[in-house]
């Protein structure tokens, strides 16, 4: 039964700090119609549960839309014909580590504050090719028009 | 060729004229009925909103954000309908409470059990995060073996349940990050408790 239990605890750090130090930066929670992400050379299709990683962008077609969680819940949502690029991505407070910057190309952005908007709102940064949001732990919406 | 050039130009001109272009931001107030604040910024000027529903516009990276404007409801739906619709549900976070140095759930936070699960049905999540804590009597180490001991014991009772395992991440605490501060060695059933964040 000792045993068993120290084994338990083992387990349960070397998997602890593997959670400690999570390299993805949310997941996919809602979509309806086509979407797709884009890590580097690869385009995947979006599923929900999909895990995102900073540094992918995700785009919806004409009828697509997409729900994101981050670690920190901030929630993100893109409607249709929306491209937005996770640019940087860090959650990890023990370490002072925190920072959320996503750049909205075209199509319109609901953002809803988590943690990081709470402890840290300047390391918040969402910019469109027009100007750059700072948010100081709130909500809000953005649309990019026009070909860009 | 030249004239045709010219033609092409100037009606390009008029049709990126005519097309909406540049950025559009607009404040909302939070869940709870509070409004925040963001800022936006261009190359030539930058404009804060702090009013419920209010919007700026930046046409292009070298003008400045209009003035605010307060959008109505309706219009609001029309342009941001779709990407509303598409917000996940912030996520759901659950207090359970134990006796005293036991794994052994208070009667209250055994019904609540049940909130979790359908909360868990509900959201369809596949991501909930259990984390152990306890209050301050006895040694740093045996109460971080008390926390994940509270930890697995939740865990338990879900899987049992039919929560699938691999959806389940646990974490101990120990006395670490106490609810209400108390000096060493001192009982608090608020802080001898499991946290379950149903994402």
């Amino acid at each position: 039964m000792k045993h068993l239990l120290l084994a338990g605890i083992a387990l349960f750090f070397s998997a602890g700090s593997a959670w400690a130090q999570p390299d993805s930066a949310g997941y996919i929670k809602t979509l309806s119609g086509q979407a797709r992400v884009i890590r580097g050379e690869n385009v995947l299709p979006a599923e929900i549960g999909q895990l995102l990683y900073p540094g992918d962008a995700v785009r919806t077609d004409e009828n697509g839309s997409v729900g994101i969680l981050l670690e920190d819940d901030t929630l993100l949502s893109l409607g249709p014909n929306s491209h937005l690029n996770l640019e940087d991505y860090a959650f990890n407070p023990r370490e002072g580590l925190l920072s959320i910057a996503a750049r909205l190309i075209k199509g319109s952005l609901a953002y809803v504050s988590g943690a990081i908007g709470r402890l840290a709102p300047d390391k918040v940064r969402v910019a469109t090719p027009d100007a750059v949001i700072s948010s100081y732990g709130t909500r809000f919406l953005v649309k990019v028009e026009g070909n860009r | 060729m030249r004239v045709w050039h010219i033609f092409l130009a100037l009606g390009l001109m008029a049709l990126s004229g005519c097309a909406a272009q540049g950025t559009r931001v607009v404040l909302l107030e939070d869940a709870d009925g509070s409004v925040g604040r963001i800022e936006v910024k261009s190359a030539a000027g930058s404009q804060s909103l702090q009013t419920a529903r209010q919007e700026t516009q930046v046409k292009d990276p070298e003008a400045s954000p209009t003035p605010p404007r307060t959008l109505a409801p309706e219009e609001i739906t029309r342009q941001y309908g779709e990407a509303l619709a598409a917000l996940p549900q912030p996520p759901e976070t659950f207090r359970l409470y134990f006796e005293a140095d036991t794994t052994v759930l208070t009667t209250k936070s055994t019904a609540d059990l049940q909130s979790i699960l359908s909360a868990i049905q509900r959201r369809k999540s596949v991501d909930v995060r259990i984390s152990g804590h306890t209050d301050r009597v006895g040694s740093e180490a045996y109460n971080l073996r008390l926390s994940l001991e509270r930890a697995e014991a939740i865990r338990d009772h879900l899987v049992e349940a039919g929560v699938d395992p691999a959806t389940i991440r646990l974490y101990s605490h120990g006395f670490s990050l106490p609810l209400v501060p108390t000096a060493d060695q001192v009982p608090e059933p608020r802080n001898r408790r499991v946290e379950v964040i149903v994402r």
